[in-house]
């Protein structure tokens, strides 16, 4: 009898992971803003070492590249995962909008770096730069988002 | 270092869970636990005892229990399971900061159970109370006589034998701060004289105290 | 001149031996994030190994007992067991860590992927652990270990605004966007990743194995006293090239090649291979240390012996536990977990283990038939005690800090 009970109550236990995780507005915020740092970070990171490969060693500015787009991939899609509150709709696509844009980037310059083709470099770092003011700017929109405490 | 067995000792303190060292200075074992014998009216150590079935034990009360019973049954075509290592108390030459034995280490433990004895932990987990039946709690530490290791006292006192540390016995040990602390935890604890014994049962873990008990004191 | 020259290689190796994967990181990413307005954990973390190696380091040579020994003697079996498992479980998680950065730190010089790294060199640790002598694996990863002080030469080159770092420091700034909470837990990673437990066990079981004494005495506290702040000096200045290179690019560390970045930015190519040596070094000395110390724990708790002094035959229980344990850390890092991730837990729970370790050698180095005359005087006892509450406070607060900020984030 028991194990019938157990049934029904590891459904309703185990429902909940099997949706999208839906934070409230000020989670989301918060969740959104780490992201984009990460994913700024990141970015930063490879423009740096562009810029900079003649102080650097092939193969160190490979693995920098490498972990840095590994890095920025996983923030993008976490944000991405998550379901976002209704007064946060407009700006989720904006937002994973311009994490997506980055992270493609950042892969660019990953392939760049492991062909070495270096003439490649300026017009890379160039594309980083705007894209980090980008994500500047949304980070600045994030900050102002309400925090959503009177929802 | 000087030799602690020059004057009297406690055997919680001063000897159990102690490393011992072979005459070569090679590691041997810890003392998990003391072998006692009863000659005459007193009790003597006769041995020290070690190794997993004398450590179990006395991890304390239930987990101990439970810990043996699994140790056991982990190998039932064994017959001496429960039988712990020893070794003889008088092939020890001193006590410094650990136990020396004058012998090597080669087989100096050997396996073997001596009829008639009780081992130390059987008196440590004993209840303490006085003949009109107020609790004083339980045996912390056994004072012994250092010629022929003969148990002279106990100390008497709430909590558990570790928990003294050893700031009951010396008046300045710093730091300040802990020693307050362990003082006002143990300020109920005494000691007994072994000749204040009117009972000890060791099966049911019980000993009963005639008289008061005296203020602690370092045994040397 | 001998005698100098005795000082002179033991301050040097506990100054290259200071820093390992915990500190590297730790530092960088507290740098990069908080500036310098951390580093006040950093140096209260340093004075308070000072005090507890110099007091382990005393009562190993003066009764030639190591800590884990008297911890069981101590507290008593069951108290002791269980600390044995929580410092066991830490450094545990510690060799993981430094295992898994030398993988990391070999990565960056030759390119191959850590994951296929991490087996070489693990089992190479072992077989150092097995075979090589005890003043080897002492010497020779200090002596190397020093090439991170090229750390210190970058912050110098960075030209970096002194005393705004300064300034930084002691008001302790912290950066407007980030959190008090994320704040307080990085101070008890940075305490935690100075006053590594492993560390104390180490350098008393190490004490034992070099056979000290008395007459050591003098030589073991300026081993301490030297070497260990100018090793702090070192953490620091990973911190103030974060600062000063990392902050302003907004890059947060969340990989090892970003801690070389400031290095490389101040003294080009040169600079960054003395760097990525010292990387290894440092990670692999402290691997080194860590698995003995595993070793240690165990068997001064049992009884067992223990030691690289005697032939590995002699201690055949002491060495198994080390094989052992080496195959279960790489066994971990075969799960693909980043070593990173483990080493920014590692330093967490060796805040929480502090308490464990630090409370025995407070009360044996107080205890006159341990240590004869060389009991801890007044001014000992009394900062002693403080770090204690200190300790025990770090360590309260570690893990529901941990929780709350989701490791730092």
């Amino acid at each position: 009898m028991r194990r019938l009970a157990v049934f029904p109550l590891f459904v309703v236990l185990m429902a909940p992971s099997c949706l999208p995780s839906t934070p409230d507005q000020s989670a989301w915020r918060a969740a959104a803003i780490r992201s984009v740092e990460d994913v700024a970070s990141s970015v930063a990171t490879v423009e740096w070492g562009i810029e900079h490969d003649d102080d650097l060693f092939g193969r160190y500015l490979r693995s920098l590249v490498v972990h840095a787009e590994e890095s920025a991939d996983s923030s993008q899609q976490k944000l991405s995962s998550l379901q976002p509150p209704g007064a946060a709709e407009a700006i989720y696509d904006s937002a994973t909008g311009t994490l997506s844009d980055a992270t493609s980037v950042v892969a660019d310059a990953r392939i760049a770096v492991v062909e070495g083709d270096d003439a490649a470099y300026p017009g890379l770092a160039h594309r980083l730069d705007q894209i980090g003011d980008r994500l500047d700017a949304l980070e600045q929109q994030l900050r102002a988002m309400p925090t959503g405490d009177h929802d | 270092m000087r030799n602690r067995f020059d004057s009297p000792y406690d055997a919680v303190l001063h000897l159990l869970d102690r490393q011992v060292l072979d005459s070569d200075g090679l590691m041997v074992c810890k003392v998990d636990d003391l072998e006692l014998v009863r000659v005459g009216s007193s009790w003597w150590i006769s041995a020290l005892l070690s190794g997993t079935a004398a450590l179990l034990p006395r991890l304390g009360g239930r987990a101990g229990e439970r810990a043996m019973r699994f140790w056991k049954r982990m190998a039932p075509e064994q017959t001496d399971r429960d039988v712990p290592y020893r070794v003889e108390i008088t092939e020890v030459a001193d006590l410094t900061s650990a136990v020396n034995l004058s012998r090597p280490r080669q087989q100096a433990l050997v396996r073997e159970r001596r009829a008639d004895s009780r081992q130390l932990r059987n008196l440590l987990e004993c209840r303490v109370r006085t003949e009109a039946g107020e609790d004083l709690g339980h045996v912390l530490d056994v004072r012994i006589d250092h010629d022929g290791h003969r148990l002279v006292g106990l100390v008497v006192g709430r909590g558990r034998p570790d928990s003294l540390l050893g700031y009951d016995r010396h008046p300045q040990q710093g730091p300040a701060a802990l020693r307050l602390i362990v003082r006002m935890l143990h300020r109920h604890s005494g000691y007994a004289t072994w000749d204040q014994i009117s009972e000890l049962d060791w099966d049911r873990g019980q000993l009963t105290l005639t008289g008061r008990l005296q203020p602690l004191q370092a045994a040397s | 001149m001998g005698r100098f020259l005795n000082v002179a290689l033991g301050v040097l190796t506990a100054v290259g031996g200071f820093v390992d994967i915990g500190d590297l990181v730790t530092n960088a990413q507290v740098g990069a994030r908080f500036g310098m307005s951390l580093a006040w954990a950093t140096v209260l973390g340093v004075i308070g190994i000072c005090l507890f190696a110099e007091m382990s380091g005393r009562i190993a040579a003066v009764s030639g007992r190591a800590t884990f020994d008297l911890v069981r003697e101590r507290l008593g079996p069951t108290m002791g067991l269980l600390n044995l498992l929580g410092s066991l479980g830490v450094s545990l998680l510690t060799y993981v860590a430094e295992i898994g950065g030398v993988a990391l730190s070999v990565q960056l010089i030759c390119g191959v992927s850590y994951l296929l790294l991490f087996p070489i060199f693990g089992v190479f640790v072992w077989l150092v652990l097995w075979r090589a002598k005890f003043s080897l694996i002492e010497n020779v990863f200090g002596i190397l270990g020093l090439a991170l002080m090229v750390f210190v030469v970058s912050a110098f080159q960075l030209g970096p605004d002194w005393s705004h770092l300064g300034h930084e420091a002691i008001t302790f700034a912290k950066p407007v966007q980030e959190n008090w909470s994320t704040w307080c837990y990085y101070a008890v990673a940075l305490f935690g990743a100075a006053m590594t437990p492993f560390e104390v066990f180490f350098f008393s079981s190490g004490g034992v194995e070099d056979g000290w004494s008395d007459k050591d005495l003098p030589v073991m506290r300026s081993n301490v006293a030297l070497g260990f702040p100018l090793g702090g000096m070192l953490s620091l200045s990973i911190a103030a090239c974060a600062a000063t290179v990392l902050m302003p690019l907004g890059v947060s560390v969340d990989s090892l090649d970003q801690v070389g970045i400031p290095v490389a930015a101040a003294l080009g190519r040169v600079g960054l291979a003395i760097a990525l040596l010292g990387f290894v070094a440092a990670t692999f000395g402290a691997a080194c240390e860590t698995g003995l110390s595993v070793g240690y724990a165990v068997g001064q708790y049992f009884g067992w012996q223990w030691g690289k002094y005697v032939r590995a035959a002699v201690a055949a229980r002491f060495h198994i536990v080390i094989a052992l344990s080496t195959l279960v850390a790489l066994g971990v890092l075969a799960t693909t977990i980043d070593p990173v991730t483990v080493t920014e837990m590692s330093v967490v729970f060796s805040a929480v283990a502090l308490p464990l370790t630090y409370f025995p050698i407070l009360v044996v180095a107080n205890d006159p038939d341990y240590m004869a005359e060389h009991v801890n005087g007044r001014l000992m006892n009394v900062l002693s005690s403080l770090f204690l509450v200190l300790v025990v406070v770090a360590a309260v607060a570690a893990i529901p800090l941990m929780i709350w900020t989701h490791l730092g984030a």
